[in-house]
């Protein structure tokens, strides 16, 4: 497996070279910018390309772009700082086999490699870590439920119809009415009539 | 200080209209329209129902004029009579009816009204004498009215006509100087009321003064004048009469054959006009008879004769009668002078001398002269020739004629001057009308500059202002960013590392977990200061990430709807990313909501921001006056900058913020 490693900080660059040589990988370039990157994969085509995002010239992303669009057989693996969904939403759009936060490098970098060996795509574990809620509420059950389910069942608890929910949270009343089963699933509440409601005054109370 | 410059500037204007008003009310009458009258009264005023039937016009007359009467409703009844005596004096109607009603008034109700109000009664009284040769007597009833003052345009009017009466009177008694100061003060009256009729009929009673001075020419020009005028002003009546006095003019001078010319074409003029006036019939007729005799036309002056016959015996004034008579001998004295009857007029005669009407005389004389050449009696032709110039002379003695010559020359300069000081006036007032409007025009257009300037220096000051603050809110603003980085950094980062220098002895997993933090910490802090490669994922990613980061971390139900295809240019997006990060930092500090909605748009030529929540609202205007209404600034500020408008509405029922970018 020909590896092609594309970082502008040669400390980074020379680490992940070292780290994928000790794993047994078969590192042919490593570059310190996009352009030169690009141009590499595109006489060599090696088989897997690690880039960094923000490079001088081309960056991570914008060579993941030209990879998809020339339809390439390089597979492309993004090794970064940024912790973001909406930069790994962009990188879905071009079809990165591999998404990598440089502080999990360490192990997520070999999983991916080895997924990618199977045809598989892998994207960090660690992402989207610092999004989860804090969960506060005694209730634990509660945890299951999103954001817009707790507020929904809040208002259910003070006793408004799902047309008054939807028009006070901005939402239509289908999507209160899909929020709604959602609930009842997650909470596992039989399904009798206002079941639900009564479940949510019950559990609600001390947060009206 | 314009301002006190201004109203200085006006009241200067006002003062120039109402010192050229002031100055109209002294000397001018404005005709006033008279409110509305009763129908009878209206009925009465028309001509064309004195004509149509006049027994029952008098009857009418009657009826309501002693209604008032028995009402004592004096000044109505006078003003009745006013109406009539006016119409029948017009008309040479002295019916034996109406004088007994006028005297009955005089004696019993005109001490009831003030004198001004009754000047009609001696206008009737005065006409009814000067009717029949009573001219001292008529002269003293058209002094009685000169003697008043006139305090309306009414009034005014009155005494131009009585002047005017007076100046014919005294031309007929021979009195020239009188006749024209009485005509002159006439005129000066008719100038007050700025009548053009009255005004012209100056003239018409030079046309005689200056016959009698022996001015051919002049006469003749006043003639056509007044001819001129009266066509004008479409009164027949009058046109008619003027020329009548223009042929007696010719008559006078012995333009015999100009005379005879001017008569057939007037009196053709009158039959086709269909203007049925007995009066005019009359005069006209007579000269056209006149003139027919001398021509030896005895059948066509038979035919008017006989036309005119009715007319004249029905016709209750002695002057035109008296004219009848003198016509109808002339015709009898040419037809056959044997068995002509000049009996009424020889008996006339002696009166007429009496009461020094000597242009009738005249016109006696002159018949009873062609009686004598026809019956061919020397001693006869002698006398009467004699008393036809002496008559004639006595309208006018040649003593006098010289010095009311001068006379009449003189008023005619002083008219001309008074005419020429007349028009200067009017057109000054005109002048200074047209300079004041000018002059306001110009002070309203000031103001409205003005106005405009002050409300502009207003707003920019404001703005000023505003922007002032604005800045000194960004420039605080940017320190506190720097402040919290600060702290931040020291806070968060330092501290953490200081806790991972003392920890290197502990396990792999801990200090793991340190950097980790440290890593985080960071990440907070960059994605606080710019929004994480918001020129590569572009704005909608960027602001799904924020709904999402504002949903956990502050647990606040917000959504978003965007319908966006990267219309804008980056900078633009970035300022909209601001925008919607200022105002949801706002809902979230302050509204209290309990949801928001971001809503992005984009149409053909612009892109729509709307940021909704239903919290408790604010009120805007007061709000943007306070210096703490920072974030709001910012929004409209930065909405500015990329060339879009922002409209910030809100109710207790929750904040509205709109911002509309162009393409």
């Amino acid at each position: 497996m020909k590896i092609l490693v594309a970082d502008d900080h040669p400390l980074t660059l020379n680490g992940t070279v070292s780290y994928l040589t000790n794993l047994g990988y078969n590192v042919v370039n490593a570059c310190s910018n996009g352009t030169s990157a690009l141009n590499y994969i595109q006489v060599y085509l090696p088989d897997v390309a690690v880039l960094d995002l923000n490079m001088p010239g081309l960056d991570g992303l914008e060579v993941a772009k030209k990879v998809m669009e020339n339809k390439w057989r390089t597979k492309v693996i993004i090794l970064t700082m940024h912790n973001e969904i909406g930069v790994l939403n962009k990188a879905k759009e071009f079809d990165v086999d591999g998404y990598i936060l440089k502080e999990k490098a360490c192990p997520d970098l070999e999983k991916c490699m080895k997924e990618i060996a199977l045809g598989k795509k892998y994207y960090s574990g660690a992402l989207l870590q610092n999004y989860t809620i804090e969960q506060t509420d005694d209730l634990a059950i509660l945890n299951l439920l999103t954001l817009s389910e707790r507020k929904i069942i809040e208002l259910i608890a003070s006793q408004k119809t799902s047309k008054q929910i939807a028009e006070l949270l901005f939402l239509s009343e289908k999507t209160v009415e899909g929020h709604r089963t959602r609930i009842i699933e997650k909470l596992g509440i039989p399904k009798e009539k206002n079941a639900l409601l009564i479940w949510a005054i019950q559990n609600y109370k001390k947060s009206l | 200080m314009p301002t006190i410059k201004k109203i200085i500037f006006l009241l200067f204007i006002f003062n120039i209209i109402f010192s050229c008003k002031e100055k109209n009310e002294n000397f001018y009458f404005e005709k006033v329209t008279p409110p509305k009258e009763e129908p009878t009264k209206v009925w009465l005023r028309k001509n064309e129902n004195y004509n149509a039937n006049k027994e029952h016009y008098i009857k009418v007359f009657l009826d309501y004029y002693q209604s008032k009467i028995s009402k004592k409703d004096y000044l109505n009844a006078s003003k009745i009579l006013d109406v009539v005596t006016t119409k029948f004096v017009y008309f040479y109607d002295f019916d034996p009816r109406l004088t007994k009603v006028v005297k009955e008034f005089d004696e019993k109700y005109r001490s009831e009204l003030p004198p001004l109000k009754t000047t009609h009664i001696d206008n009737y009284l005065a006409n009814l004498e000067f009717d029949k040769d009573n001219l001292k007597k008529a002269r003293d009833y058209f002094l009685k009215i000169t003697a008043l003052e006139p305090d309306d345009y009414k009034s005014c009017y009155k005494i131009a006509r009585a002047y005017y009466d007076l100046s014919y009177t005294y031309f007929i008694l021979g009195d020239l100087k009188n006749s024209i100061e009485a005509n002159e003060k006439s005129r000066i009256y008719s100038i007050r009321i700025r009548d053009k009729e009255s005004i012209a009929s100056i003239d018409l009673n030079y046309i005689n003064i200056y016959k009698a001075n022996g001015s051919f020419e002049k006469a003749i020009a006043s003639a056509d004048n007044v001819i001129q005028v009266f066509k004008e002003t479409g009164n027949t009546y009058d046109y008619f009469m003027a020329k009548y006095n223009k042929c007696s003019v010719y008559g006078f001078f012995n333009k015999r054959q100009l005379k005879n010319k001017y008569i057939h074409q007037t009196y053709r003029e009158y039959t086709d006009s269909k203007y049925d006036n007995d009066v005019l019939l009359l005069c006209i007729s007579d000269y056209e008879i006149e003139a027919l005799i001398e021509e030896n036309k005895l059948n066509e002056a038979r035919i008017v004769l006989e036309k005119i016959k009715p007319v004249a015996e029905k016709n209750t004034s002695q002057n035109w009668q008296k004219d009848y008579q003198a016509t109808l001998a002339l015709y009898q004295i040419n037809k056959d002078v044997k068995t002509c009857n000049t009996k009424y007029i020889e008996n006339s005669l002696p009166n007429l001398l009496e009461h020094k009407n000597y242009e009738r005389a005249n016109l006696f004389y002159d018949v009873l002269l062609e009686k004598a050449i026809q019956s061919r009696d020397l001693d006869k032709v002698v006398f009467y020739n004699n008393e036809v110039y002496r008559t004639k002379d006595s309208l006018s003695s040649a003593k006098s004629r010289l010095i009311n010559l001068e006379l009449a020359a003189k008023y005619e300069t002083k008219e001309k001057e008074q005419e020429i000081k007349l028009q200067q006036e009017t057109i000054i007032n005109k002048n200074a009308v047209i300079v004041a409007l000018i002059l306001i025009f110009i002070a309203l257009l000031l103001i409205i500059i003005i106005y405009y300037l002050k409300q502009k220096q207003k707003k920019l000051s404001l703005e000023k202002e505003r922007s002032l603050q604005f800045t000194k809110n960004l420039l605080d603003k940017t320190e506190e960013e720097r402040k919290r980085i600060a702290s931040d950094l020291h806070d968060s980062v330092s501290h953490e590392l200081l806790s991972l220098k003392h920890s290197f002895e502990a396990s792999q997993l801990q200090l793991n977990e340190k950097v980790d933090n440290i890593i985080n910490d960071i990440r907070a802090i960059s994605r606080n200061l710019h929004p994480v490669l918001f020129e590569k994922i572009g704005l909608e990613a960027s602001l799904e990430q924020f709904v999402e980061r504002i949903q956990s971390t502050h647990r606040f139900m917000i959504t978003s709807e965007i319908n966006y295809q990267d219309g804008l240019t980056t900078e633009k997006e970035l300022q909209i990313y601001r925008i919607v990060q200022e105002a949801v930092s706002n809902i979230i500090k302050y509204a209290e909501a309990i949801a928001a909605k971001i809503v992005l748009t984009e149409n053909k030529d612009t892109v729509t921001l709307e940021i909704i929540d239903n919290g408790k609202g604010f009120n805007v205007e007061e709000t943007m006056e306070t210096k703490d209404a920072f974030g709001l600034h910012n929004i409209i500020e930065r909405s500015k900058a990329i060339g879009g408008q922002a409209h910030i509405t809100s109710t207790d029922k929750g904040t509205k913020i709109v911002v509309q970018i162009k393409k």
